[in-house]
């Protein structure tokens, strides 16, 4: 009954019209309005920003630590439910929608990691990119020790949301399989990346589980996970970008590049290393555990150029 | 309308001022551009229609190579596997997005290609199988393994490479679109000179040859279409004008020539006029006829002064001597512009006559009607006057000459009339009983000469009428069965002293009565018979006539004679032939050899429309034939001259005769058959007698003339009488001395009922006057001696004699003749009875065998003979069994022997001939 006689008067149709356009910029404002600086997000952005609806901080360490504090407004995604229980395989597609929907992240959403020594963030940055949350995801540089450094907000609130849709694809340029590394190995531009260290890469270690061979895949480059961090007063820090191109200077600009590890973390931290100085990486997610299992796939010890010596 | 007459007209404003060249180039410019666009756009439509085709099938074949991994990928859930089928979707580079769901509908995976470019699939509700929006496509698969259903699969389909497709397409067609244009342009610049190139040049053409009047300018082409014909009457006209043009121009040089001429002419045409008066007398007279000039020569030769004749017509010296007429045609002729010739006698002025021979020239103007008359005399008199002498030694030599024709015409029938009476008289005397054989012998060679000479007469009065081609025929209806048997007969003494055996077949076929020429028939046959006769020696001569087929009412006769036993040398039978081709006029010739018969017989032969021919060889001796055109029955068969006995007494007659014996025996002839009559000697007389209001007793029944007078006279008097109504009834005979052909139909036409020539039997003709009286009413018919023969012999009985002709059946024939008796020979084989005839008996005569007689004897036994009884005789060779045993055997009534004899034959005829009678007998 209303309506109909607003309606009918010019003036309150004007006003009623300024009044929606209004609105509707101060929300589209808000939408578009954050930015990330880049895919590591200072302490000082984030809490500019934090309040911004568009983006979303998740604390990635173990939710007892979520528990017990947290940077205000944040989700939790414990790392450790990101792994399925065979190994450090990646849980099912359904499992790692809900969990990033109960972080809150849809589709659009800015997401800011943060944890306390890059590794944790790194997989879960790495996850997000290959369900497809591709140049939306940056990582708290200096991790929750320096937010709490800096006396930035906290909270010990749980946040758990329900709202959001997180419609998963899988990139298997980020994301690649034992399929896809056979397939690499045949190729010819490509370089593969062991995240290992540096012992393990030579089949120096002892076997510490049943099953499991010493060696890396043939061919392999060692380039273990740590050479992309520096300490500074023990508090881990990526390294610098300069820094990081001298690590990865053996891999040129146009190959494709192959990462794996034994736990998931370790090529993660490699793959946003190489994000960092614009390089675009693929990391094998079933990783050593399931390579050096399968007693019909080829490895190889002590740097052997030939990736066949082993067999033969 | 006014609109569209206002947009033709801003057509017509810009593109009719166009020349022609422009207007082709745009015609053929516009026409290919058009045929590109529509090109182009039906490419383009097809494109555009293909893309979705392309689309359902990539889905199609994504979700075939891809459903396993989507199976697995719904069952497992695991990134390792979407991974792996992320890899292969990729491998289809149109497939946007996809989402695959799981049996609830829920979205479980969703592949972008672009990692980065969200999507949002529509609601799995309002989905349909394959859509279509926003330039993509859409599809909704389900998502089977082994026909279970695992889930859905749905794809967005980029359309983008199609649309790049044809948009490249589109570059190429708009950068196509100038570049055709220009090349189109650039064709149709040069192709619209093939169609105006040669009207370019026609025009050029005619430009030049209007600047240069060079009309002999001729086109050269080699166009077989609608150019060359334009350029063949382009050039046909110039040649047309250059002919013209060139005539005028020799007209114009001719003009210039002839008017010198003309001057050159004039002047000589003065000398010429002088030299025409010093030769001729010349005048000119005015379109009216009135004088105008004269020379001196035509003063002086009609005597009259210049002052006289000019400003006079002709009138003044006419000489009365040429009709008005003449005149008129001279006009008539002259003043139509033709010249005239002729020879004009003229009157001078002191009235002396002189011919002059004269030419008029009408001068004429524009119109062609002449404005004078120029008229050149020469004085002919001299000449004329010769002429005249001429003609009339002239008359007098044709005068001459008919004189000397009717002479011998007249000489002729002179000679016949006495000729005739003393053959009557020879004939007489030797009917004379009582006179000795020297004298019968004497008398019979007198009349032997005597009858030659008259036929000698009769045939040089006839060739004399071929000669003038007057020769006519006579149409009179003649049995000529009759004739045949006379001339048989008259031949047979003849024939009997040479051993010679003549005899006649009669085809049974031809009609008994025919309309024709009797005695011109005779005359043929017997000159052919004669001949044959004269030449044979012994054996037989047989007359066969035939009719060869109808023709409307004719018949066309063939007769035969034959004779087996002789034969023709091939010299006589030229010599033979000779005679009778061999009348060329030459009287001479015709008279030596076989006399004129010959000669006349092939003339009557052909004016009948018949051939004549003469074989003769050594095996079928020899055949003299010739055949006839000749009239059939004409409607009237002997029989039906019925003769009234009781009307024929007491006819009282009247006879008109200038001959004393003849009279005498009129006189005795008429009172034996009790007649009445009156005599009187002369036309008038006689016309008196019958015009004059008598009383009963006085009417006359019948009159028969009998003068030596010409024909005219005696036909007058018939037409009086006959005009007369009281007595127009009468009789009326003629007996002709000297008749000529067609003298009968003459006096037929004016109204005589019988015509008879001399010499005739007065016995006879008295005997049968009966005919004539019963014939009265009968106007059509003149009763001739024809008639006569043929009641005769229709009142003769007749036998049928069944046989094969031989020496038997000639002798019954002759036999039975002699009894007054006709014989119709059917030929066994023939079987052929004429049915007309009634006869009172029929022989039978088997020459071969039993069975042929048997044969006959039926078939004689079927013929109806018109319901009269029919007698059956056969004819037997010998007696062996007793004659009632014959009879009955044959089924015959009686047998006649072949040893046959008068006796036996009369027996015969006695026996079974109702009425039979021999003459004498009474």
């Amino acid at each position: 009954m209303l309506l109909p006689t607003i309606m009918k008067n010019i003036k309150m149709r004007v006003i009623l019209g300024c009044n929606l356009l209004a609105v509707s910029l101060f929300f589209s404002s808000l939408a578009y309005a954050v930015k990330l600086p880049g895919l590591l997000v200072d302490k000082q952005w984030l809490a500019t920003n934090m309040d911004s609806s568009d983006l979303v901080v998740v604390d990635v360490r173990p939710t007892e630590k979520y528990k017990h504090s947290h940077i205000l407004g944040a989700y939790n995604i414990s790392v450790d439910k990101t792994y399925s229980s065979q190994g450090n395989q990646i849980r099912s597609i359904r499992a790692m929608q809900k969990l990033f929907e109960k972080a809150g992240i849809s589709n659009n959403k800015k997401v800011v990691l943060y944890d306390e020594n890059y590794l944790d963030a790194a997989r879960v940055f790495w996850l997000l990119e290959v369900f497809g949350h591709v140049n939306k995801i940056g990582i708290l540089d200096g991790g929750f020790p320096g937010w709490i450094r800096s006396n930035l907000p906290q909270s010990s609130d749980i946040y758990e949301s329900k709202l959001e849709l997180f419609r998963p694809t899988v990139d298997p340029e980020r994301f690649a399989t034992k399929m896809s590394m056979l397939l690499a190995l045949e190729g010819a531009d490509m370089v593969v990346v062991d995240a290992r260290d540096k012992k393990n890469f030579h089949g120096a270690a002892n076997a510490s589980e049943n099953g499991i061979r010493e060696g890396h895949i043939p061919g392999a480059i060692s380039i273990p996970w740590n050479e992309n961090l520096s300490y500074l007063d023990g508090v881990p820090r990526i390294a610098s970008l300069s820094e990081l191109s001298e690590v990865y200077n053996q891999v040129s600009q146009d190959v494709a590049v192959f990462i794996y590890d034994d736990d998931g973390k370790k090529a993660a931290i490699n793959y946003f290393a190489l994000r960092l100085i614009g390089k675009k990486a693929a990391v094998y997610g079933a990783g050593w555990n399931e390579w050096s299992r399968n007693i019909s796939l080829p490895v190889v010890k002590f740097g052997s150029l030939n990736k066949y010596d082993d067999l033969e | 309308m006014i609109a569209e007459h206002k947009n033709k007209s801003v057509i017509n404003r810009y593109f009719g001022r166009l020349s022609i060249q422009t207007k082709l180039a745009l015609i053929i410019l516009s026409a290919s551009v058009l045929v590109l666009t529509v090109g182009f756009v039906s490419i383009i439509f097809w494109d555009v229609k293909s893309i979705r085709k392309d689309a359902y099938k990539e889905t199609q074949l994504a979700v075939s190579i891809l459903s396993q991994d989507m199976v697995k990928l719904l069952l497992f859930d695991s990134a390792d596997i979407a991974a792996d089928a992320v890899i292969k979707l990729k491998a289809f580079p149109n497939i946007e997005n996809a989402v695959l769901f799981d049996k609830k509908n829920n979205a479980v995976f969703h592949y972008r290609k672009e990692i980065e470019s969200l999507y949002t699939p529509p609601s799995t509700k309002s989905m349909e199988e394959f859509a279509y929006h926003d330039d993509y496509f859409f599809a909704f698969l389900p998502v089977k393994y082994q026909n279970t259903d695992f889930g859905n699969i749905f794809f967005r389909v980029s359309t983008d490479s199609q649309k790049q497709k044809i948009f490249g397409y589109f570059k190429v067609v708009i950068l196509m679109i100038p570049l055709l244009m220009v090349l189109s342009t650039f064709i149709a610049i040069k192709f619209q000179k093939i169609f105006s190139a040669p009207i370019v040049r026609l025009a050029r053409v005619i430009k030049k040859v209007y600047a240069t009047h060079d009309y002999s300018h001729q086109l050269e082409f080699d166009e077989e279409n609608e150019i060359g014909e334009l350029y063949d009457g382009f050039n046909l006209m110039l040649e047309q004008i250059d002919f013209n043009t060139n005539k005028v121009c020799v007209s114009s040089q001719e003009l210039g020539r002839s008017n010198q001429q003309l001057k050159a002419v004039n002047e000589h045409l003065e000398e010429q006029k002088f030299a025409l008066d010093q030769a001729a007398k010349v005048s000119i007279a005015d379109a009216k006829g009135i004088i105008t000039y004269v020379n001196d020569q035509f003063c002086h030769m009609s005597k009259y002064s210049q002052e006289d004749l000019i400003g006079e017509t002709y009138q003044l010296i006419s000489s009365g001597f040429h009709s008005s007429e003449f005149f008129e045609e001279l006009w008539y002729c002259i003043s139509n512009g033709n010249v005239w010739k002729g020879e004009i006698k003229n009157k001078s002025k002191d009235g002396s006559f002189y011919w002059v021979n004269t030419t008029i020239v009408p001068f004429l103007d524009k119109s062609g009607a002449p404005y004078q008359y120029l008229s050149i005399h020469f004085d002919v008199t001299d000449r004329k006057a010769a002429e005249a002498s001429l003609v009339e030694a002239k008359d007098m030599a044709e005068t001459a000459v008919n004189a000397q024709t009717e002479f011998v015409s007249t000489m002729s029938q002179e000679l016949r009339t006495p000729m005739k009476s003393l053959l009557e008289i020879l004939n007489s005397i030797l009917r004379e009983e009582n006179i000795t054989d020297m004298v019968n012998e004497r008398v019979k060679v007198a009349h032997q000469s005597a009858s030659s000479l008259l036929t000698l007469f009769n045939d040089i009065l006839d060739y004399s009428r071929i000669l003038a081609g007057k020769l006519e025929f006579d149409s009179v209806d003649f049995a000529l069965r009759t004739y045949i048997d006379e001339i048989i007969s008259s031949y047979s003494e003849e024939a009997e002293k040479k051993g010679v055996e003549l005899g006649a077949v009669f085809s049974s076929s031809i009609p008994p009565v025919m309309k024709g020429d009797p005695t011109r028939v005779r005359e043929i046959i017997t000159t052919l018979l004669s001949i044959v006769i004269g030449y044979v020696k012994y054996g037989a001569v047989s007359l066969n006539v035939r009719s060869n087929h109808h023709d409307g009412g004719d018949e066309f006769l063939y007769f035969e004679i034959k004779s087996s036993s002789l034969v023709l040398s091939s010299n006589l039978k030229e010599k033979i032939l000779n005679a009778f081709t061999k009348i060329d006029g030459s009287i001479s010739q015709v008279f030596s050899g076989e006399g004129m018969g010959p000669a006349l017989s092939k003339q009557f032969i052909r004016m009948m429309g018949g051939e004549f021919g003469l074989e003769s060889n050594q095996d079928d001796g020899t055949n003299f034939w010739f055949s006839m055109r000749i009239g059939g029955a004409v409607g009237r068969a002997a029989k039906t001259l019925v003769i009234d006995q009781s009307i024929a007494k007491d006819q009282n007659v009247l006879l008109v005769s200038d001959d004393n014996d003849e009279l005498e025996n009129f006189k005795y002839a008429l009172s034996n058959k009790k007649y009445s009559y009156q005599i009187t000697r002369s036309i008038s007389e006689a016309l008196k007698i019958i015009n004059a209001p008598g009383s009963e007793k006085n009417k006359f029944d019948m009159t028969i003339f009998s003068m030596n007078l010409p024909l005219n006279v005696l036909l007058e008097a018939s037409k009086t009488i006959k005009s007369n109504p009281a007595v127009s009834n009468m009789d009326l005979v003629l007996l002709s001395l000297g008749a000529q052909r067609g003298d009968a139909e003459k006096a037929r036409q004016a109204g005589f009922n019988g015509f008879f020539t001399k010499p005739i039997d007065i016995d006879y003709l008295v005997d049968h006057l009966e005919v004539v009286v019963s014939m009265r009413d009968n106007e059509d018919i003149l009763i001739t001696k024809h008639v006569f023969m043929e009641i005769d012999e229709s009142h003769k009985k007749r036998v049928l004699l069944f046989a094969q002709k031989n020496s038997t059946t000639n002798e019954i024939t002759k036999m039975a003749k002699m009894f007054g008796i006709g014989v119709d020979l059917i030929d066994v084989d023939e079987q052929l009875i004429n049915c007309e005839n009634i006869y009172s008996l029929a022989l039978v005569s088997p020459s071969r065998d039993e069975a042929e007689g048997a044969r006959a004897v039926r078939f004689i036994r079927q013929f109806s003979n018109s319901g009269h009884p029919l007698p059956l005789i056969a004819v037997r060779g010998s007696l062996k069994a007793s004659d009632k045993e014959i009879c009955e055997a044959m089924d015959v009534d009686d047998i006649l022997t072949n040893h046959l004899s008068h006796e036996e034959l009369l027996h015969i005829f006695k026996r079974w001939i109702v009425g039979f009678k021999v003459e004498g007998e009474l």
